[in-house]
């Protein structure tokens, strides 16, 4: 068969923070790199990343330590973080503002120049002391400043980007990958991209859920795109979620309102956080709010046509609080829920934020399978970013490590592939059924008639992640979850689009991202089925406590639903390993 | 509006921000016909800014009055408000 091949020495499947980190190594090191991003690299989900970027630089403080710093992210991990990465990214973290500081990325200044720092939740000094000023900003547009100091060096440095290009399918060879299969959105032309190195930053996948603050993009493209190649996804039951979303939008409430008075009811009225936490209430932890608001819904007393949602009550604060104390909520109300707070309360739902797991990766971003019972490195694949999972957020992540890690580890994917086609790491070739299998998933919605509609498949993939996998979490409610999936998967198997046309077909592209949506979304519900224990952002309603005897390890899924599980490290090199202890 | 076109500008909608996803690709989906070529010239322009400027535009946190997309930038943001058209609680 007759197919274009472009061959680079490194291929970075993303444009985020983490892809733009890593081409750029690969790129000043005079390598020739390509970038495929579906959309304009600027316009990746790094941007919304507006808190800052972690370092124990001690600029405001007088002094920190990275060791603290080490501490307290293992400890909001609770213990499922390695430690030896968690070491790598704190002891990194400074070396890699200073560059970023030196690429021109514009941080926030004291007044004596150095780089300015804040306080951040979970950040303490002297191993859990006293809270210590440890992100560093760029004012409220972190993210933003990040991805294009990036941008714009990589275009100095002469990266060569494939913007609305779509990644595929990893093409295997014998030994390893040998590239991807992309597909370019503005002519429908397939080429594979061969490399000595592929790096997957292809970010989350918060759409698999209802309600995500995700951006339309975050897929999970490099899951899909794994799993398909007969890797593992590790740790995959863990996912941030947030106790208020604006319904059928995603974007947040803060957890302010509900300090300053504002209470959640149920379609009945009643403020239902009275009965399951009379003490705190609506003030209690973000997971007891969020579980508690699904329950409501679960079982009926949701609001709303389909009684799929709650209520934030706040216009009994008074029109001088809600403007005073709780700056932009009114505006936000009315652009994304219609609904003005002042009059009428807000429609509010449990709404996922971050995944923690992924795809698994020594601390030099080189991908892990696992083959009976040991690690064994995939050649020629990287990932780094939120689609890795390294780990260094565990069960649950800090607040401002997200961007670290993306920076930490797309420089550590760039420096390692760099040594690996300098020790002379060379290309692999695919056979023709290596090839095949890379176009069967276009292959598949080319030909596929009068099937179901893609968005008919994906909103019942999202309502059940939503309902039987997001924040509730029984063994009996996953159970019916795993039917309704299962189901779902032969539905989408015969699915098809209407429009089969080559130019800028982007329901093509989305058929494609709902496959990946798919896979994702049954490692979650594989996982979060198969680990009997409540720990970080993994909540069993049936398993309540963490249980270290049994689960204190990485799970991991292959995609024909085959689990295995791998150690967590806690040999960190340069200092001694932080202990177990109970959660306060 | 061309399938071709249309496709285009709906890609273009897609972000990195949430909120710009739901704000530009509400309005192109629901508005944009209705607009006039040169308001519709506008919006297409628009969508060549950077996610941070829009992100403040769009949900109002910087309104410059003098800026050449501020009108088109007031029409997004009615629409956005005034969508949501029934409500049933």
């Amino acid at each position: 068969m007759n197919l274009a091949t472009q061959r680079f020495d490194a291929v970075i499947v993303g444009g985020g923070g983490a892809g733009l980190r890593a081409s750029l190594e690969l790129a000043q090191s005079g390598l020739n790199v390509a970038v495929i991003s579906k959309v304009f690299p600027t316009r990746s989900h790094t941007v919304s990343a507006q808190g800052g970027i972690n370092a124990a630089l001690g600029n405001t403080d007088g002094s920190d330590d990275w060791r603290w710093h080490m501490y307290d992210t293992v400890m909001g991990s609770d213990f499922l973080g390695d430690q030896d990465a968690i070491e790598y990214m704190c002891k990194h973290a400074p070396e890699t503002i200073y560059e970023l500081e030196h690429m021109g990325l514009p941080f926030s200044r004291l007044d004596n120049g150095k780089i300015y720092q804040r306080a951040f939740g979970g950040q303490t000094r002297n191993f859990g002391g006293e809270l210590v000023h440890r992100t560093c900003c760029a004012a409220d547009r972190t993210g933003h400043a990040m991805l294009h100091t990036l941008y714009q060096r990589n275009v100095a440095a002469r990266a060569k980007f494939f913007n609305e290009w779509f990644a595929m399918d990893l093409v295997k060879a014998e030994q390893g990958i040998a590239g991807v299969m992309a597909l370019n959105i503005e002519t429908g032309e397939v080429v594979f991209l061969q490399a000595r190195a592929t790096i997957l930053a292809t970010g989350g996948a918060g759409r698999i859920f209802q309600s995500t603050t995700n951006a339309h993009i975050n897929t999970g493209d490099g899951f899909g795109m794994v799993l398909r190649a007969g890797l593992p996804l590790q740790d995959m039951e863990f996912w941030q979620f947030h106790p208020t979303g604006i319904a059928g939008a995603g974007v947040l409430i803060t957890e302010g309102s509900r300090g300053e008075g504002g209470y959640l009811i149920n379609k009945e009225g009643e403020r239902y956080m009275e009965r399951y936490a009379p003490h705190l209430k609506d003030l209690s932890c973000r997971d007891v709010v969020a579980r508690s608001s699904m329950i409501e819904i679960r079982e009926g007393r949701g609001c709303g046509p389909k009684g799929d949602y709650v209520l934030l009550k706040l216009d009994h604060l008074g029109t001088e609080v809600i403007n005073k104390r709780l700056p932009g909520i009114r505006e936000l109300s009315i652009t994304f829920a219609g609904v003005d707070p002042l009059k009428n309360p807000i429609p509010v739902v449990p709404t996922c934020h971050y995944l923690m797991g992924g795809i698994p990766t020594t601390v030099h971003a080189q991908v892990l399978t696992v083959k009976n019972g040991q690690d064994h490195i995939v050649e020629g694949l990287y990932a780094a970013g939120e689609c890795a999972c390294v780990s260094v957020h565990g069960a649950n992540r800090l607040g401002a490590n997200s961007l670290l890690d993306i920076v930490v580890f797309g420089r550590a994917a760039g420096l390692h592939v760099q040594q690996s086609v300098r020790e002379g790491l060379g290309y692999r070739t695919p056979s023709s059924a290596d090839i095949e299998a890379a176009l069967s998933g276009l292959n598949r919605w080319n030909n596929n008639q009068n099937g179901e509609s893609v968005d008919v498949i994906r909103n019942e993939l999202q309502k059940i992640m939503q309902n039987d996998f997001g924040v509730f979490r029984t063994a009996e409610h996953m159970q019916e979850g795993f039917k309704k999936l299962e189901k779902l998967q032969e539905r989408l198997k015969s699915a098809s689009i209407k429009d089969k046309s080559q130019y800028f077909n982007t329901s093509r592209i989305e058929a494609l991202e709902l496959d990946n949506l798919m896979e994702t979304a049954l490692a979650t519900a594989y996982l979060a089925n198969e680990r009997t224990e409540s720990r970080g952002a993994h909540a069993r309603y049936d398993f309540p406590k963490r249980n270290d005897r049994d689960w204190l390890k990485h799970s991991m899924y292959f995609s024909d639903g085959t689990i295995d599980f791998r150690p967590v490290n806690m040999k960190p090199h340069e200092v001694e390993p932080i202990k177990l202890k109970d959660r306060e | 509006m061309s399938k071709f076109i249309s496709s285009r500008l709906s890609w273009a909608c897609r972000r990195g921000m949430l909120e710009l996803d739901l704000l530009l690709g509400n309005f192109l989906h629901e508005a944009f016909e209705t607009l006039s070529p040169y308001d519709q010239k506008l919006f297409i322009e628009l969508l060549e800014m950077n996610d941070q400027d829009l992100f403040l535009w769009l949900t109002g946190k910087e309104v410059n009055n003098n800026h050449y997309l501020n009108g088109i930038i007031k029409k997004i943001r009615y629409h956005a408000e005034h969508r949501h058209s029934i409500k049933t609680f």
